[in-house]
């Protein structure tokens, strides 16, 4: 017993005594999607910043969510319906929750302080599409919030390590739940209790998120991430659509004001 | 008989020297490499004419020259290699394999590079005279920006997507300090006495000053113009001043050392990225991507005296003086 101790102690003093902090990410939803391999990916990336900064990122089982003590250092990314999210929410009102699935519209997002949407509603990414064939007659594009071709601001460089852990391409999806923890772990990097300033994002003025798409992505009132669109013809990028114009479009009078 | 020798042997150090003065002088010659170009053009710094257009393989970004001025070395990026180019013959003369896609260096005053290698999170340094890699150091995501500290004992590399600068010790190459600093850093200089290192983040906007003994940041600011994503930073001959790339701001800003107050913007071409400074300092070069042109800055007066036209979307600079 004594020795065993001995041991421990001396591992400790060996590694300089530092326990890295533990950063608590909850998936809720299938493993299956590509929600959770953009979720991975994020995580590798966010231990890769980890280990510089004594901070260690690690995916705790749904079924642990109420035993986590430190709810500080916690977030859920859910992939799951706005009703699941909205019960989430009621429940574990310190916790912030990225939904990573869009909404139908702004109108049919739960009225929570504490969920994060990191992609628009569908109403939008048609207005957007929308506008761009108004201006482009005879050609199909759409939006998408990301594309596997995707190059500048150092897309190219996250397609590539995605591809590379999970032998997958980028989709808005896995792109939208890699960006949470990206997010998380940027403000991880900067601050002691990272969910507590993530519960009140726009005023969080130190948040500079980058998504790899060239400008900083904060979230405006309606906790939705503002963020440039790129338009996809025939798999091809034909258009990148900039956060100006995209808001010009976006419908303002939600029921569900947060601030 | 004995006065003959020695009179030849002075004759032949004399040669020698004129030889070595030949061949090594300072050509005043600036190379940029065209990232797109997939070369790197050579104009003479006093003349703003180009010379010559070198192929040197494809993506080539950071540019640095050898501390007796005797090589040019680029960074070829998609074919992972250091092109080392005669800055008198204006040819490859060889070239080496450093890691994947290398970026950014910079030059030991030991003769040694210090090479990011943005896919494999790594800085490596390398012996260039015979391509000999030295040692790897574990960094951040997406590496980019490398600086050497004058007094040659610190080097600092940026971590583009950890957004971190990372200070290690020369020659232990351990990592002293992790400084998290704004999204998206992209380069570092430092200051003349080695004490203070300068860092961009291209996302947020900043310029940050950090102190090297400590880690710690000592100031920051904004340049306050969404436009402005800052890349290559330089401190000034007298140390007074830092001169930053704007990026798509199409602007040189001017920042006070001290404070980092902006002083002054002077206008360039588009997404400019690229500095390089005169050794007198008086003449600071950058390179205007969108333009394919480099500008020349008189620094005394801060404003553009020439433009160059250059191969396809500039990148690197650096002057043979």
């Amino acid at each position: 017993m004594l020795r065993s101790f001995t041991i421990i102690c001396l591992i400790f003093l060996l590694t300089g005594g530092a326990v890295a902090k533990e950063l608590n990410i909850i998936f809720d939803g299938s493993k299956e999607t590509d929600a959770w391999l953009g979720l991975l990916q994020g995580i590798k990336e966010a231990n890769t910043q980890g280990k510089f900064l004594n901070l260690q990122y690690i995916i705790v089982d749904f079924s642990r969510l109420a035993d986590i003590q430190d709810k500080s250092s916690t977030i859920i990314v859910s992939a799951r319906s706005a009703r699941r999210n909205s019960e989430l929410a009621t429940k574990y009102p310190s916790i912030p929750i990225f939904s990573v699935i869009p909404s139908s519209s702004v109108q049919s997002r739960p009225c929570a302080k504490n969920i994060l949407y990191t992609r628009p509603s569908s109403q939008v990414m048609k207005k957007v599409t929308t506008l761009w064939r108004a201006e482009h007659l005879n050609r199909n594009g759409h939006a998408r919030l990301w594309h596997y071709t995707f190059k500048k601001y150092a897309a190219a460089q996250l397609n590539k390590r995605f591809k590379k852990t999970t032998g997958k391409s980028m989709s808005d999806e896995s792109w939208s739940s890699w960006a949470a923890v990206k997010l998380f772990s940027d403000v991880a990097a900067k601050n002691a209790n990272p969910s507590t300033l993530l519960l009140n994002p726009q005023k969080t003025s130190t948040l500079a998120f980058d998504g790899q798409k060239g400008v900083d992505l904060n979230f405006n009132s309606e906790l939705e991430l503002l963020q440039p669109m790129l338009i996809i013809d025939n798999e091809i990028i034909v258009s990148e659509i900039s956060i100006e114009k995209i808001n010009a479009l976006r419908d303002m009078n939600s029921h569900c004001k947060t601030n | 008989m004995q006065i003959t020798t020695t009179i030849s042997k002075q004759l032949q150090l004399l040669t020698l020297i004129f030889l070595c003065h030949t061949v090594f002088a300072d050509t005043g010659r600036v190379f940029v490499s065209n990232e797109r170009g997939d070369s790197v053009s050579v104009f003479d710094g006093n003349t703003n004419q180009v010379i010559s257009t070198i192929p040197v393989g494809k993506r080539p970004r950071g540019v640095g020259i050898s501390p007796d001025g005797t090589e040019v070395y680029v960074a070829v990026s998609i074919d992972n290699l250091i092109a080392v180019v005669d800055p008198v013959k204006l040819e490859v003369i060889r070239t080496f394999s450093c890691g994947d896609d290398p970026e950014a260096f910079a030059v030991h005053p030991n003769g040694n590079i210090y090479i990011s290698n943005e896919e494999d999170a790594i800085a490596s340094v390398y012996n260039p005279s015979n391509g000999e890699l030295i040692d790897t150091i574990e960094v951040g995501l997406e590496p980019e920006g490398v600086a050497i500290s004058p007094d040659g004992t610190k080097v600092a590399v940026t971590s583009e997507s950890t957004n971190l600068l990372h200070i290690i010790g020369i020659p232990s190459h351990d990592i002293l300090h992790n400084v998290v600093v704004g999204a998206r850093p992209r380069s570092a200089a430092f200051s003349s006495d080695s004490e203070t290192v300068y860092v961009t983040s291209e996302i947020s906007g900043e310029i940050i000053k950090i102190n090297v003994s400590s880690g710690e940041i000592q100031q920051k600011v904004s340049l306050g113009d969404v436009r402005a994503k800052p890349k290559d930073v330089l401190v000034s001959k007298d140390g007074q001043k830092l001169y930053v790339a704007g990026g798509r701001s199409n602007k040189i800003f001017v920042l006070d050392e001290k404070e980092l107050k902006i002083l002054n913007s002077i206008p360039v071409g588009k997404r400019v990225w690229g500095l390089a400074l005169s050794k007198d300092g008086a003449t600071l070069y950058t390179t205007d991507g969108v333009d394919h042109q480099v500008s020349v800055i008189d620094t005394a007066t801060e404003e553009v005296s020439a433009t160059v036209p250059v191969g396809k979307f500039p990148w690197g600079v650096a002057i043979h003086d």
